[in-house]
C-alpha cells in the first residue's frame, strides 16, 4: 500500500515533529543509538502500514508513542532470545576476533548454519547491531539480513533440539 | 502540550526535575503507559522535556532529523507493507500460496540439502510429486500434469520425462557440465545457456542420483558470489525442487512459448523453468538484465 501524498506529508510532519522524543525515549529502553533509531524508523514503518489508523486518531502522539513502546519492547525481546540461542551455542565458536568470527566445523560443515548467516546472527545478538546496521557492513538488503537471521536461528535450534 | 487529553494533568513537576531523576520516572512509566492515559500522557511529555534538553546541550543523543528521515524513506518506507516486525525471527507461518492455471495434485515432499560448500544462493528443497493428467502436451510430455506453485517464500513445480537435443557453443565455463548432460542423458533443448555473465572461472559440477532422481549442478565461480545451474530429471517417481525466494511474486517472461520463472532471493536472481522434463534453474545472478540475457541464450538471442 502507498501512501498518498496527504499521509506522506502528515506522516512526516509527525516524524519531524516527534522524532527527538521517541529516540529518546527508545534510546533509554535499548541503551544504543542505533537499536533507538531503528526502533524509531520501524514505529514509522508500521505507522506508513495503517497510515488510516494513525492519522484518524484522536491522539495521534500517543498512538506513535504507544507503538514505539511496543516496538522497543519487541527488539528487546528478539534480541535477547537471539543472544541466549548463541550463547547456548557457545562451545561452537570463539568470540570475533576482528572481522573473524571462529565457528566450528561441526556447525558450518554439518550444513547448519553458514559462516555469513552466523555472522550475522552475531552482530545482531551480541554485537547489539542495528538490522540495518548487520544489513549495510555486510552489503545486503534489510529484508535479505532478517531473513539470514532467521535462517541461521531456526537451524540452530533444530540442532539444539536434535543432536547438542 | 500538543496532545488532547492532557488538559487537565499537570506535569510542569518535570520540567525543572534532574535529567537522571526524569529518566528513572520514564522507566517506571514505559510498562504501564500502554493501560493508562495519563501514564501515557506523562511519558510523551518527560520525552519532550529530555529531547528539548538534547537539543539545547547538543548532547550525542540528539540525531539530525533531517537525515534520520531521509534514511527513513531510503530503508524502510520500502518494507511497510511487510506484516510484523522486522525483529521477528520466528518462522512465518502464514503461506501465501498461489497455483498457476495449469493442472494440479500434490505428492510427497523430501528435503534436499545443496552439496556444494560455500555456495550462496538459496536451499533447494526438492519435493516429490506425481502428475496425472494431461496438459503437457505444452511440454511434450504424454501424461504429465505441470504444478506451478508459489507461496511468499518458495517458488516449486514438478519434473516430467526427457525428449531433445541440447545447444551448441556453450561457453567454455560450461564445457564439463555439457559433458556431464550428455552423459546422463538429459537431452532436452533449451537447456544451457550460451551467454554468461563476465567474471565466473570454470564449472565444478556434481551429478547426484537415486532412485527417485538425477541432478546434475554446476557451480561457477565468482569474485562477488557464485552462479549455479542445477537440473534435474526424475525418475519412477519423479520429485521437483522448490526454490526459497523473497516475497515478491516471481516474474513469468516468455520465450519461443516457454515461460521461464525470474525471482529473486536474499538480492540475488533466480530463474527456474520446465522443458521436455528437464527442470532447470539458475540461481546466483548479480542482475535482472544478465539473468534475462541468459535465459534468451537458450534459445539463440
Amino acid at each position: 500500500m502507498k501512501l498518498n501524498e496527504r499521509e506522506r506529508k502528515a506522516i512526516e510532519l509527525l516524524y519531524v515533529e516527534m522524532h527527538d522524543q521517541l529516540f529518546r525515549c527508545a534510546r533509554l529502553m535499548l541503551n544504543s543509538n542505533s537499536l533507538a533509531e531503528e526502533a524509531v524508523q520501524e514505529a514509522f514503518r508500521i505507522a506508513c502500514g495503517k497510515p488510516e489508523s494513525l492519522l484518524s486518531s484522536e491522539n495521534p502522539h500517543g498512538w506513535m508513542m504507544l507503538t514505539l513502546l511496543n516496538t522497543a519492547k519487541n527488539m528487546r525481546r528478539s534480541v535477547q532470545k537471539l543472544n541466549d540461542l548463541v550463547l547456548y551455542v557457545g562451545e561452537y565458536w570463539e568470540p570475533a576476533d576482528g572481522a573473524e568470527i571462529e565457528l566450528d566445523l561441526a556447525l558450518q560443515y554439518d550444513g547448519v548454519v553458514s559462516k555469513e548467516d552466523f555472522h550475522l546472527l552475531y552482530l545482531v545478538a551480541v554485537e547489539g547491531y542495528s538490522i540495518l546496521e548487520a544489513a549495510q557492513q555486510v552489503g545486503l538488503s534489510m529484508e535479505a539480513c532478517k531473513k539470514r537471521i532467521q535462517r541461521a536461528k531456526k537451524k540452530l535450534r533444530d540442532k539444539i533440539k536434535g543432536t547438542l | 502540550m500538543s496532545i488532547q487529553g492532557r488538559k487537565e494533568a499537570d506535569f510542569s513537576i518535570y520540567d525543572q526535575m534532574e535529567t537522571s531523576l526524569l529518566e528513572e520516572r520514564l522507566r517506571q512509566l514505559v510498562d504501564s503507559a500502554e493501560e493508562k492515559e495519563s501514564d501515557l500522557d506523562a511519558v510523551l511529555y518527560i520525552t519532550e522535556v529530555l529531547a528539548r534538553r538534547d537539543r539545547e546541550n547538543v548532547t550525542e543523543e540528539h540525531m539530525d532529523v533531517q537525515a534520520s528521515w531521509a534514511s527513513f524513506q531510503e530503508h524502510y518506507l520500502p518494507l511497510a507493507d511487510r506484516e510484523g516486525s522486522i525483529y521477528d525471527f520466528d518462522e512465518d507461518p502464514e503461506l501465501d500460496k498461489r497455483e498457476a492455471p495449469l493442472s494440479f495434485l500434490h505428492a510427497n515432499v523430501e528435503r534436499f540439502h545443496r552439496s556444494l560448500r560455500g555456495v550462496t544462493a538459496a536451499v533447494v528443497v526438492v519435493v516429490c510429486m506425481l502428475a496425472a493428467s494431461a496438459t503437457a502436451s505444452a511440454f511434450g510430455f504424454d501424461i504429465w500434469t505441470v504444478i506451478v506453485n508459489w507461496t511468499s517464500e518458495t517458488f516449486d513445480f514438478s519434473v516430467a520425462d526427457v525428449r531433445g537435443s541440447y545447444g551448441e557453443d556453450v561457453p567454455e565455463q560450461l564445457c564439463e557440465l555439457k559433458q556431464a548432460i550428455i552423459e546422463n542423458g538429459f537431452a532436452a533443448e533449451h537447456i544451457l545457456p550460451t551467454y554468461l555473465p563476465k567474471g565466473y572461472g570454470e564449472g565444478t559440477v556434481e551429478v547426484r542420483s537415486d532412485e527417485h532422481s538425477t541432478d546434475i549442478i554446476c557451480m561457477l565461480p565468482g569474485e562477488s558470489g557464485n552462479i549455479i545451474l542445477q537440473y534435474r530429471v526424475g525418475e519412477e517417481d519423479p520429485s521437483h525442487s522448490t526454490f526459497e525466494k523473497d516475497l515478491t511474486d516471481p516474474d513469468m517472461y516468455k520465450v519461443d512459448g516457454m515461460t521461464h520463472y525470474i525471482m529473486t532471493n536474499m538480492d540475488q536472481y533466480e530463474a527456474a523453468w520446465l522443458t521436455n522434463g528437464v527442470e532447470c534453474a539458475i540461481y546466483g545472478v548479480e542482475t535482472k538484465d544478465e539473468i534475462i540475457k541468459m535465459i534468451d541464450s537458450l534459445y539463440g538471442g
